[in-house]
């Protein structure tokens, strides 16, 4: 079997099929990667097919010594949840659904119809960078290596932020974010 | 993901968190209950790869790619005919022993093993009759039992087997079944296309794709046909856009064709549209040149054929002829006319008892064959001699509601040699399945 980067050589080469191959490994990973940050599938839908696009159209811009292609793809997919976010509040630096404002028009976009104003009030407590590393570990169940490979640390980092946020963090805090965030 | 496991790792990255035990326990278990349900619309899925798909093509391709395009299909219309490539455990392993079997060094197909019970190669019910067997257009004669061709055994002269014994070791065979498409992608999608409202597609049920064409839009283009139904895919030249003249004018002189510049021919349309030849033999024509240069009427077009190899191993048809990729080469343009046999090579597999004796084949070779169809009374003692046989796969057709499945056979072809009997004689090979059910069906 092919490992990414010899996929998207293949691409690169005129191997379409390389590229689905790509693709039907990274389709549901991204998806749900974007889900649980804007918490819709219908943005998560669009979002999705907005990273795939990119992924053609940049593939040429893809430099394997900056990095591999999971890294790569991830970053793209984060990038795209900002920019979607972006265009809704222009004035706020916003990476997922927990640090938007609690406002209406958000609200009414979020099919899990979470209460914004209760996540926000304890959320803002952990960075966005923290959020991916536990829902990736917890509910992903994905490796400290995969996790390290698209955030971009190395996986001694990884693991130590991960016991960092579980123990500096009110456990009741963590669970009551997890709660929110499903509610 | 465990709790309990997700709990040990914490305590190990971080052991003062021990004395937090059951409260983290108890969040974690919480926090995985609330994982949400991020469940993706498949037909969203299905619908952006192809949306991509096409992007990607026009990024990555000026010209178009025939084994690309096939591999692209696999992807857009679902597992089956084209996932040929699809990457599977190879398990099936032919029988080896038999010294006369020449291994090709060409990369294998790979052939799922499986012990699904719709495998339905041997039937129980004692169905198989000569109906299941492809007959090469000759027609055949209604038996309840199955026959090994040439059937019906319409020869008069005798069959003397002169290679000697042959040793069969293997006390079962794998049989090889060419996996059935059916795909029900595009099937929605061509009707939003042709904006086709007058009728409720939804109220249909089942739908299937039977078939679909492809034309390549430039002047001596090809167009491609996918068969869903039979699984395989054929190319022929779009003939909206090419020159229609049939004027007596060939680019190839019918007299003066050679073996080598036809074969050259099909090598370079091979390679010009990039058809994945490495699961076939090197090009060969389908008949011997100096036979057909011999008949009052020379023929307009050749048939080149990469024969189908199969681990190896050559696959025939039930009269022993040649199975593979076939071009056809048009003398009058110089050119390919249409090029057919590319079949889905999705296998699974299944093993079987099989013959380890090699006497009954020879005395099944050798009996009185009853000449029930003789068409010209020859002088007794007439015979065609069989050398040793050669190790190939069989092509067994079965046939039923709708659909025919197709199964490889470990079997052994018999050509004759050295012959007394007529022309028509010395083509007819004799292929004997080696597997001992349908054997013994054929033989009794």
């Amino acid at each position: 079997m092919k490992n990414d980067q010899q996929l998207l050589s293949a691409y690169i080469h005129g191997d379409d099929a390389a590229f689905a191959e790509l693709y039907e490994k990274y389709f549901s990973k991204i998806y749900n990667f974007v889900f649980y940050k804007v918490y819709s599938q219908e943005n998560a839908e669009d979002i999705t097919a907005d990273v795939f696009h990119k992924v053609i159209e940049n593939v040429d811009k893809f430099n394997a010594k900056k990095g591999n292609f999971s890294q790569w793809i991830y970053s793209i997919a984060r990038n795209t949840v900002v920019d979607f976010f972006r265009k809704r509040f222009p004035t706020d630096n916003i990476e997922d659904i927990f640090d938007a404002p609690a406002r209406d028009d958000v609200e009414r976009e979020v099919s899990a119809k979470i209460s914004l104003e209760k996540v926000e009030k304890y959320l803002r407590t952990l960075k966005p960078q923290q959020r991916e590393i536990i829902i990736l570990r917890v509910w992903e169940n994905l490796s400290y290596k995969e996790i390290a490979l698209i955030i971009g640390k190395n996986e001694s980092a990884v693991k130590m932020s991960f016991s960092r946020i579980v123990g500096k963090m009110n456990p009741d805090l963590l669970l009551l974010y997890f709660t929110l965030l499903n509610t | 993901m465990d709790t309990e496991k997700l709990l040990q790792e914490i305590f190990q990255l971080d052991p003062s968190l021990q004395s937090q035990e059951d409260t983290i326990r108890k969040s974690l278990k919480k926090i995985m209950k609330a994982k949400p349900d991020v469940a993706f619309d498949e037909d969203f899925k299905q619908n952006l790869i192809s949306e991509l798909l096409t992007l990607a093509s026009e990024k990555n391709h000026s010209s178009f790619n025939l084994s690309t395009f096939m591999k692209n299909l696999s992807y857009i219309f679902g597992a089956g005919i084209l996932a040929a490539l699809a990457i599977v455990p190879f398990v099936s392993t032919p029988n080896t022993d038999i010294a006369m079997m020449e291994k090709d060094p060409t990369p294998q197909i790979i052939v799922e093993n499986t012990s699904a019970d719709d495998f339905d190669f041997l039937a129980e019910d004692g169905d198989i009759t000569t109906a299941d067997i492809a007959e090469g257009g000759r027609g055949g004669v209604q038996t309840s039992k199955m026959s090994i061709l040439p059937y019906p055994r319409q020869n008069n002269f005798s069959y003397n087997y002169t290679g000697g014994s042959v040793e069969l070791t293997e006390a079962e065979l794998p049989v090889i079944k060419v996996k059935n498409v059916k795909t029900k992608a595009l099937v929605n999608s061509v009707f939003k296309t042709l904006n086709i409202s007058q009728m409720d597609i939804e109220a249909f049920s089942n739908l299937h794709v039977g078939s679909v064409n492809f034309l390549e839009d430039r002047d001596n283009g090809y167009s491609i046909s996918v068969d869903f139904h039979n699984g395989n895919v054929s190319i022929n030249k779009n003939w909206a856009r090419w020159d229609q003249d049939r004027t007596e004018k060939f680019v190839i002189n019918k007299d003066e064709v050679k073996e080598s510049e036809l074969i050259k021919i099909a090598d370079d349309f091979v390679k010009k549209y990039g058809i994945d030849i490495s699961h076939h033999g090197k090009a060969e024509l389908e008949e011997n040149m100096e036979i057909i240069l011999q008949r009052a009427y020379k023929p307009e077009n050749y048939r080149i054929v990469y024969p189908l190899l199969v681990d190896g191993t050559k696959v025939v048809n039930q009269q022993g002829g040649m199975t593979g990729i076939f071009v056809n080469v048009d003398l009058r343009t110089g050119s390919v006319s249409d090029v057919h046999g590319f079949e889905s090579q999705s296998y699974e597999s299944k093993k079987y008892p099989a013959m380890t004796d090699f006497s009954p084949i020879q005395k099944f070779l050798e009996q009185d064959n009853g000449n029930s169809f003789v068409f010209e009374e020859k002088e007794k003692g007439d015979f065609v001699k069989l050398a040793q046989p050669e190790r190939v796969w069989m092509q067994y057709f079965r046939h039923g509601k709708g659909e025919a499945k197709q199964y490889l056979v470990p079997a052994l072809v018999f050509t004759p040699y050295d012959t007394k009997a007529d022309d028509w004689a010395q083509n007819k090979k004799v292929v004997v399945p080696l597997i001992q059910d349908m054997f013994d069906k054929a033989s009794k």
